[in-house]
């Protein structure tokens, strides 16, 4: 379990401290906080992947289609009803 | 106190939750790998965006700014062929730029690459206010309501024990 995930834990667990206490404001603003981290985790650790990838070779056009083929995909997710 | 303390956690965890981003633009070495990371970084952020989409407690105005940055972002990251005229994404003009390895060729690219990173702000801006969303709030909701529950048969169970 990396730091960022028990620090996700702990701030959830916090918040639900702070709401069963009754400060519902510093509870949601805390769990807005995990909220964000969260969301970032998952584009941080895909972007570590990209860094490592970077480290050891050359981008090639399959990694170039590979990028645009997953770009079109949830653009029409996005976009789509 | 309990807000500066809340502004101080958010700003570590914040910045704990950015090494990887920071790492993949830290480790493109020329324009063209720069756009290449810009290009998968936007990719990150429209997958997340498809899922705020398709997550029914994210309000409509939050997905309306949404597709409304990503309209503005996907054509300089992709290319717009139906333009007039057709103007190229990041990919073709990287694409050039190691062809031809000139000033006018690298010039273009950095625009776009400028170009791009101001309107992928916009987007980061409006996933992020997409995620602080009624969904915190709803599981909360649902918690409090559980601990009524808990607190009235607690109660209801006391109050029938003899005295």
């Amino acid at each position: 379990m990396n730091l960022l995930t028990i620090a996700l834990i702990a701030l959830r667990s916090a918040a639900l401290a702070l709401n069963v206490g009754g400060d519902t404001k510093t509870a949601n603003a805390l769990y807005t906080i995990s909220d964000l981290v969260q969301a970032g985790k998952v584009t941080d650790a895909h972007m570590q992947e990209i860094a490592d990838k970077l480290n050891t070779r050359d981008i090639t056009s399959v990694d170039w289609d590979d990028v645009i083929d997953r770009i079109e995909a949830d653009r029409t997710r996005l976009h789509g009803d | 106190m309990r807000l500066r303390l809340v502004a101080a956690l958010s700003c570590a965890l914040l910045s704990i939750g950015c090494t990887g981003t920071k790492a993949a633009y830290q480790a493109a070495s020329s324009p063209d790998e720069y756009a290449y990371v810009l290009t998968e970084h936007y990719a990150s952020l429209v997958h997340e965006a498809a899922d705020l989409k398709e997550n029914p407690t994210t309000r409509p105005e939050a997905i309306e700014a949404l597709q409304k940055a990503d309209d503005a972002i996907a054509p300089i990251i992709l290319g717009n062929a139906k333009a007039t005229p057709p103007t190229p994404g990041l990919r073709e003009l990287a694409a050039a730029y190691k062809q031809v390895h000139d000033a006018a060729s690298e010039a273009e690219l950095q625009a776009a690459i400028d170009n791009a990173v101001l309107k992928l702000a916009d987007l980061v801006r409006a996933v992020k206010a997409a995620r602080a969303s009624p969904r915190a709030e709803l599981w909360e909701h649902q918690l409090l309501e559980r601990a009524d529950k808990l607190r009235l048969r607690t109660m209801l169970t006391l109050s029938e024990v003899p005295r």
